[in-house]
């Protein structure tokens, strides 16, 4: 049994949450956009920083990273006139249309999902699963990402290594900010799981 | 090979690469096909190329991959033949209006001049109204609603509060709403979150439109006194701090802390929190460490503060009282004198105000008014007693509703989207019972007790196949012979998730169902 560190399940702070205002106000610039192509430049300014370094955790270059980003942007554009609010807020559509497009990339291209991955973040993680941080560990959890499926990777990157807060990653995924923690939770245990039984 | 290319320490991006890549007019010229390049990668303009294809095929990698077929069949298709969910009829003089209570407790309130013919014409005279409900998924399934929702080319699955059905027919002809007396339903809901928004499901357009923000209201009749006593406990006054003058000869510590914590302290300067030394007598060999890290906590006195020092393994724990230095201490006294007629005035004036019983009485009666909206007593109370004739509680927590406001007759949803469930995924091959061979359907509906949702799968995405092993699962589909199969909550537990390549043998009933209530007791759903 392990102590998950109080901070990762306490943070709800999120630098992508809006006001009630600021909704509102994007919502506007949405309905124009979708009356006008050109009036999607403000959201655009808004969100490509956030959708590029997305897209980069996942792909293996820059260029590749560029360009596909561009087509997330076009993709979103294409799609506007369709798009109404379910409930979740723009950014969680777009960084769904971000996955979609990155699906595609892999796929067209025969290419593997990248995971993006600094020394902290993997100190955090074996943290959070209790582990110490030795070499060891280190090259147990790689292993043990390796057998992870795709929306797993995937939910491991944005919570560990994008530092996607809970309530972002809740709207992301459809779900609750509960289940988004449970199904973290649930991840931390399997990882564990598989690292005990590579030692 | 390994599943996933890890990449560490990877070069990170710069405010520099950041403004490389973005370029709007960039963006906007190769939505237009123009020739400017963005990036000369030979490969972006194939993937430009094939976006309009790809971007109806549907989720791949957080969405889901349920992929929906073209078909001209009816939108609403219950998929036993000949079984549906029955409508209740009222019959109302259009003319002047009138108030039903469905058996479920919802109101539904016709006014006067509430429909029109075909041609916009208002109705008069007698006008049928059929009506109708889906509170789990075994109702949603025997009528056939679809529980998916698209916007801009991302799918999402359904999870509903109460859904409704009304159409109203004169002659046998079908009338349309009048948006000048709209109809309005207070929809009974078993659940009290608010996480839905109300959607209408547009038949021609073949997809749900949302509508607005659902906001369940609670409704208590007026004897019920709960929540305002609950609101008043809270906003009970606090008894203000008296300052102690600071005494230079005991222990004691000054310490930058937070003042959003410790409100009672802000109206003093110059606060020291001394040692209380009949609780914790000091150690003098503490003031000689250099301590990292110290934490104060207030006691549930109210009057004392805990304070803790430490260093790596070591503490220091005291329990402590804010006093005041000589310089402030006047001041001090003179704020207190002033919060502490603060205090007395507002004790005394919640004192009147708890004495005044008609003053509460109407304070009540306007917190249920706020909720209660348009249902007055009457309504609620008999809508109440119909619930409770069902074994419905609603004393506790009061009776749940849903407001909807109908611009058309139609169906309409008290939802909230979500994606499909995960945790386990498999490559399902379905077989039939009755001969052990390969089960021929188009879709399966995948359905997770407790949860008022249907995840519908077509037969080509069975490849990927999750669902949430920790749920109690189940998973239904319609036969080509039209039997019901089921593929029960305790065969999903016999999966070995572990596997790849799983086979699903689908339980055929022996008989076909002629009922909704013989569908339901195969199911086993029962009512809500």
């Amino acid at each position: 049994m392990y102590v998950i560190a109080k901070d990762i399940f306490m943070n709800t702070d999120s630098k992508y949450h809006l006001t009630r205002e600021q909704i509102t106000a994007e919502e506007r610039e949405i309905a124009a956009a979708q009356k006008d192509p050109r009036q999607f430049k403000p959201l655009y300014e808004r969100y490509y920083e956030r959708v590029l370094r997305f897209v980069y955790g996942r792909v293996t270059s820059k260029e590749e990273a560029y360009d596909i980003t561009q087509q997330v942007f076009l993709a979103a554009i294409e799609n506007l006139p369709k798009y109404k609010s379910v409930g979740v807020p723009f950014n969680a559509w777009l960084f769904r249309v971000a996955s979609n497009e990155l699906g595609k990339y892999y796929r067209k291209n025969n290419v593997r999902q990248s995971i993006s991955i600094d020394d902290t973040q993997v100190a955090d993680v074996l943290l959070e699963m209790g582990e110490e941080n030795s070499a060891a560990t280190d090259a147990r959890l790689m292993k043990a990402i390796q057998q992870l499926e795709q929306e797993e990777a995937d939910l491991l990157q944005m919570r560990f290594f994008d530092k996607v807060p809970f309530k972002d990653l809740a709207d992301m995924l459809g779900i609750t900010e509960t289940a988004a923690k449970a199904r973290v939770y649930r991840l931390l245990e399997k990882l564990k799981g598989i690292i005990n039984a590579l030692s | 090979m390994d599943k996933y290319n890890i990449q560490r320490n990877k070069e990170k991006l710069t405010d520099a690469d950041i403004a490389k890549g973005k370029d709007f007019e960039a963006l906007m010229n190769a939505r237009g096909g123009a020739s400017k390049p963005f990036y000369k990668k030979p490969g972006f303009y194939g993937i430009v190329a094939v976006t309009g294809v790809m971007l109806v095929v549907g989720g791949y990698f957080l969405s889901d991959s349920s992929t929906t077929p073209t078909s001209t069949a009816p939108f609403v298709a219950p998929p036993i033949a000949g079984v549906d969910i029955a409508d209740t009829t009222w019959s109302v003089n259009a003319g002047s209006g009138q108030d039903f209570i469905y058996a479920t407790g919802s109101v539904v309130r016709i006014p006067a001049n509430a429909f029109t013919d075909s041609t916009g014409k208002v109705v008069d005279g007698p006008v049928e109204i059929r009506y109708r409900e889906f509170h789990d998924p075994a109702s949603i399934f025997i009528a056939g609603i679809p529980m998916t929702y698209d916007s801009a080319g991302q799918q999402y699955h359904f999870e509903s509060a109460g859904m409704l059905e009304i159409t109203a027919w004169q002659n046998g002809h079908p009338l349309k709403t009048n948006p000048a007396a709209p109809i309005r339903v207070a929809m009974a809901s078993n659940t009290p979150e608010d996480k839905f928004n109300i959607y209408y499901l547009d038949t021609v357009k073949k997809n749900w439109s949302f509508i607005k923000k659902d906001d369940p209201i609670v409704i208590r009749l007026a004897a019920d006194t709960t929540s305002s006593e609950a609101g008043t406990a809270a906003s009970t006054p606090k008894e203000p701090i008296k300052p102690v003058k600071a005494d230079a000869k005991k222990p004691g510590f000054a310490i930058a802390y937070n003042p959003a914590e410790f409100p009672e302290l802000n109206a003093y300067k110059g606060v020291r929190f001394e040692v209380d030394e009949s609780k914790t007598p000091y150690n003098r060999a503490d003031s000689k460490i250099q301590w990292e890290d110290v934490n104060i906590t207030r006691n549930p006195d109210g009057a004392t503060y805990t304070v803790v020092f430490t260093k790596d393994e070591k503490e220091a724990r005291y329990v402590t009282y804010a006093a005041v230095d000589g310089a402030n201490y006047a001041a001090a006294m003179q704020a207190f004198d002033a919060k502490y007629a603060e205090y007395q005035a507002s004790l005394k004036a919640k004192e009147e105000a708890a004495n005044n019983q008609s003053q509460r009485m109407q304070l009540i009666v306007e917190e249920q008014d706020r909720h209660r909206m348009w249902v007055n007593d009457t309504l609620a109370a008999r809508a109440m007693a119909i619930r409770a004739a069902r074994g419905m509680n609603n004393e506790t927590e009061g009776m749940i509703m849903r407001e909807f406001m109908l611009e058309n007759f139609g169906v309409w949803n008290s939802d909230c989207p979500s994606s499909l469930p995960e945790g386990a995924e498999i490559f399902a091959t379905l077989k039939d019972s009755r001969n052990n061979k390969p089960l021929q359907v188009d879709k399966v509906y995948l359905v997770e007790r407790g949860r008022n949702a249907i995840f519908t799968y077509y037969t080509a995405a069975l490849k990927e196949f999750k669902f949430n092993p920790d749920s109690e699962n189940m998973l239904w589909a319609i036969t080509p012979d039209g039997f019901l199969a089921i593929y029960s909550a305790d065969d999903f537990k016999t999966i070995n998730t572990s596997k790849k390549n799983v086979t699903l043998t689908m339980q055929v009933t022996s008989t076909k169902v002629k009922t909704p209530a013989e569908a339901r007791s195969a199911l086993g759903i029962n009512p809500t």
